[in-house]
Formats: structure tokens, sequence, C-alpha cells
């Protein structure tokens, strides 16, 4: 019933999947020049210490807040912090994923909640979640609760924003697609929605989670509750310098941590992305 | 000689069904009285004013008109994707409301229409998984793919292939899903010329092959009536029918020999000046 005599098209370009060694290759690189600039910087932070530059009563050399850093490393103090903050800013993370969808739909899809909301939402943006505090005390005290409610509120933004730029730029045809083939909700939502939408949700997501530990570690480190931030303020206090820098450090490689998780994330789900397929036509 | 106005009147011996049945006797599609505005009040933009015509079960039909005579708006209200103002759509029997069963378009986008997050293979798949099982499906992605000669490419993604792949794999879609009437719409308009020959022949094929009606929207004169059974021209918007032409140029068509019959200079022409009239008449009115 089929015309098998039908033959490819002459010279029709069959490229197989983006290399991969070449991706290697670029990403080994990256690695190399960002492990040497880490070297370099704290090397130079090292010798500025040891030749009398920097104050050590001050700024204590490298080797000094590394080797404390080793020390914390082995201490249930210093997990217990880490988690701390890791687990609010996760929490906040998975409510602005939660209240972020939501409001993205209504937004995106409803012109009367665009029209209403968009006053409020363009004058919360710009309120640092940090002059909510002393409110965020008030209401809860230095609770688990206030960090939470801070991070979301902080992080919400570059979520929504662009979760509702996804929802507009949404694939028509696509749609008209899956409208004249009668796909059904599932098979358009799932198939088709959400795969248009997740470049949009993985870089908002990104944004919003190195802000999610920011705030973690601010309402911290201000309003006292527990984690990396409160025994920031305390190390100081204490003129515990080396401790102090020794987690000002782990806040800083916290972030990179997200950061690459994010990245690892966004390989295999976004490999078709034009942003990661490296090959276009 | 040719035949024109209301598609009822026109002679039946000057098309040949031979080897074509389908599952639905009679008329397959009628297009009645079809009318379509934009916005309302002063701002109103008539698009379709009265659009009428039939096509038969395994009629090759193409819809011809100057640039932004409503093609797309009329494809868009035979396939049930948008609801016209007044008139209607009646397919297999009933009045067309929601996009029909038995009816697959083809979209002039294929780059947007086929999804880059699955394969070939996979996006040939998606419109029968409401259909048939697994290996019914596989069976079936397997065919669709033979038949627009991506045999073996169906591991492929999307953007890994040429234009012209990409709308054979967005025909085998509509293939695969096994309809008794394909809409295409403008599909081969982004391919190059080279391409576009190759397209051409291959949806002839298949049409031959399927047993499937296919209404074919198009601005090209030649690709008209190279591949209709019939050519229907549209005025300029508002938009309404202005010739049903049969074209009586034997099958199987061929690039060269078909288009080096007198006879085929002859429709083509015929068709050149109504359009060209069409315009025309167009830009003296508006």
């Amino acid at each position: 019933m089929v015309a098998a005599d039908i033959t490819p098209p002459a010279g029709a370009p069959a490229k197989a999947r983006p290399g991969l060694p070449v991706l290697w290759d670029a990403r080994a690189t990256d690695l190399a020049l960002g492990a040497a600039a880490v070297a370099g910087v704290l090397g130079l932070w090292e010798a500025l210490s040891r030749t009398g530059v920097l104050d050590t009563q001050v700024f204590p050399a490298a080797s000094t807040v590394l080797v404390e850093l080793w020390r914390l490393l082995g201490t249930g103090v210093f997990w217990g912090d880490l988690w701390a903050t890791l687990s609010s800013a996760l929490t906040g993370l998975a409510l602005v994923v939660l209240i972020g969808t939501v409001a993205a739909m209504l937004i995106g899809l409803i012109r009367f909640v665009e029209n209403s909301t968009w006053v409020v939402v363009e004058f919360l943006k710009p309120i640092p979640p940090i002059a909510l505090i002393p409110l965020g005390l008030l209401l809860w005290g230095p609770s688990p609760t206030m960090k939470v409610t801070l991070i979301t509120f902080g992080a919400l933004w570059p979520f929504l924003t662009q979760m509702v730029y996804g929802i507009r730029q949404t694939n028509n045809v696509a749609l008209d697609m899956a409208s004249s083939y009668r796909l059904g909700w599932w098979l358009t939502t799932t198939r088709i929605v959400v795969p248009t939408l997740l470049p949009y949700a993985l870089t908002g997501l990104r944004i919003s989670a190195s802000i999610a530990v920011i705030v973690s570690v601010v309402t911290e480190l201000i309003g006292g509750a527990e984690g990396i931030g409160q025994t920031i303020a305390v190390a100081q206090i204490n003129n515990a310098l080396p401790t102090m820098y020794a987690y000002i450090l782990t806040a800083g490689l916290l972030g990179v941590g997200i950061n690459l998780v994010f990245q690892a994330l966004e390989k295999p789900l976004l490999f078709w992305h034009p942003s990661q397929r490296g090959d276009t036509n | 000689m040719t035949t024109t106005g209301p598609t009822t009147a026109r002679a039946p011996e000057t098309i040949t069904y031979t080897g074509i049945e389908s599952s639905y006797e009679g008329t397959m599609l009628e297009v009645r009285h079809l009318k379509k505005n934009y916005g309302s009040g002063e701002k109103t933009a008539r698009i379709l004013a009265d659009v009428t015509f039939d096509v038969k079960p395994g009629e090759f039909v193409c819809v011809v008109g100057p640039s932004g005579s409503g093609k797309t708006t009329l494809l868009r209200s035979i396939a049930g994707l948008q609801a016209p103002t007044s008139g209607e759509v009646i397919f297999e029997g009933e009045t067309v409301t929601e996009p029909p069963a038995k009816m697959a378009v083809v979209f002039q986008d294929y780059s947007r229409s086929l999804l880059p997050w699955m394969t070939v293979a996979a996006n040939v798949e998606l419109p029968m998984r409401n259909k048939f099982d697994k290996a019914e499906r596989a069976r079936r992605v397997e065919d669709a793919l033979i038949s627009v000669g991506l045999a073996g490419k169906g591991s492929l993604y999307p953007w890994q292939m040429s234009g012209g792949m990409q709308q054979r794999a967005a025909i085998a879609r509509g293939i695969g899903y096994q309809p008794d009437v394909l809409l295409m719409d403008e599909p081969f308009a982004a391919v190059d010329a080279q391409t576009r020959i190759e397209l051409e022949d291959l949806v002839l094929r298949i049409r031959q092959a399927y047993n499937t009606t296919v209404l074919f929207v198009t601005h090209d004169i030649d690709e008209a009536v190279y591949l209709a059974d019939r050519v229907i021209v549209l005025s300029g918007a508002p938009t309404s029918v202005t010739e049903n032409i049969v074209v009586d140029l034997p099958r199987p068509r061929d690039q060269i020999e078909t288009k080096a019959l007198p006879r085929y200079a002859q429709i083509r022409n015929q068709v050149f000046k109504l359009i060209q009239e069409a315009k025309s008449h167009a830009s003296v009115q508006s």
C-alpha cells in the first residue's frame, strides 16, 4: 500500500547528535580556566597577607582561612548551619516554583489578571527582602518561617517574570497542530506546553536560586535565624576572623554549587534548545 | 474546454477517480457561504466574504489566491481551528465545530509545527497516541516514514535535518494519522525550488498510495495546476470564489512532460489572469 520507491532526498545532511567530545573539550577548558582563576585569586590574597599589604588582623591569610574551613568540615555544627541555610533556600524555591507557575499562568493567560496585577508586581519587585526583615521578625521571630517567607518573596520575581515571558512566547503553530490532531489536554500539556516553558523556567530558577541563597544568609545575618549567616555574625562579634571568612567562602561555594546543579540539569533537559545543541540548519 | 462555475454543474467525466476509494461516499467536504470578519464596528476586517465550494472523495483540490486573500483563514476555518463569522463547513456530512478526527493538517511552518524535543519518529507518532496501541503505532510510524522517503531517519531530531526533510516528516505525521482529508497550508512555501519539485511529486505519490483526499492551499499557480484535479481561484479580500477550474491533464503528472503540454500552459495562463484581475480589483477597492 505504501509507495516504497520514494527515494530519500539527494544530499540532505543527516547530522548526528552534536559531538560530545567537542563539548567535553570546551567544558574541560572552561573548568581549567575557572580553577586557574580561583587559584590565582587565592595566591594573590596569600601573597598580600604575607607581605603585610593586607592587615592580617582584618584579613587573615588565605591559607589560615582554608585550614579553618578544613577543620570546620569535620564539625557537626558546620553541616548543621549549612543545612539550615540550604533547606530554607530550597523550601523557598519550591514555593517560588509553585506560586510562580500558578501566578504566571493567570497573568499570562488572562488579560484581566495581567491588567490588574502589573502595577502591584512592578511595585513589589524592587523592594529588597532585607527591608522586610523587621516585619518578618515582628510576625514570626527569628524562625525558619520568617526566613522561608522572605526568601520566597525575594526570589519569586525572576522566576515569575521568565514564566510570564515564556507563556507569551508560546508557539501557536504547535498549539494549532495539537488541536488539529486532537491531542487532548494531557498530551498537549506534557508534550508541548511543559517543554516549551522549560527553558524559561530553568533560566528563571537559576537566577531565583542565587537570590534565595543570598536572602537566606542575610536573614540569618541580620534577623538572627539559625544558619551560615548567624554564625558569620557570631564569629565576627567574637573576633574569630578565620571562622567568619571560612563561612563567607562557604556561602560563595553554595552559590557556585547551585549554579552547577542547574547547568547539569539544563544539558539533558534542553539538549534540543538552540542554546544547547551547538549546531543548527 | 474549461468548465467553470459552481462545482455541482461540473461535468463529472472530466475527472477519473481510478483506484481512489474512500471510507466516505458522497461529497467529502462542503464549504458553504463561509464568512469571516476580524474585529467589529468601524475596525472590522472583512477577510472572507462568501466562500463556497465542494471537495469530492479522492479529489486533489488546490486553492489559489493573491496574497492577503485569506487563504490561511479559510484553511483554519475548514480545519475547525477557528469558528467562521457565518456559514459552515460540512465534513463527511457533519458540520465542523472542532477539528475532525479524520482530518489532518500539514502546516507551512514545519520548523514550529515539529517539536524539537522529540525525534522525528516521536513527532510522527504523537497524534496516533490516542488512537492505536504501541505496536500498531510503531508499524504505522515506520510505514509513514518509508512513504515520505525518511526510512531509517526516525531517530534524528528535526533540527538535524534540512528544511525539505522536516516538511517530509510533517507530511509523514499527517499521513500516519490516516485522515480522509489532508489539508496542506502552503506547505512548500519555505523550501527551495529543487526541494519543492521533489515534494510536489512526493505528495502526488502519497495521495495515490493512501487514497487521501487533498485540499492544498498555495499562492503558486504552477504548483496548483501541476498538482490539482481542480483549482479554486479566490478573489482578493473580502474573499469569494472567482473560478472553479477543472484541470483535465492526464495522470500520472510529470514535471517535464505535463508542464510541456499546451493544455497546461492554457490552464496556467487562465489562472494567472484571474489572479491578476483579483489583485487589481483588490487594489482598486482598498
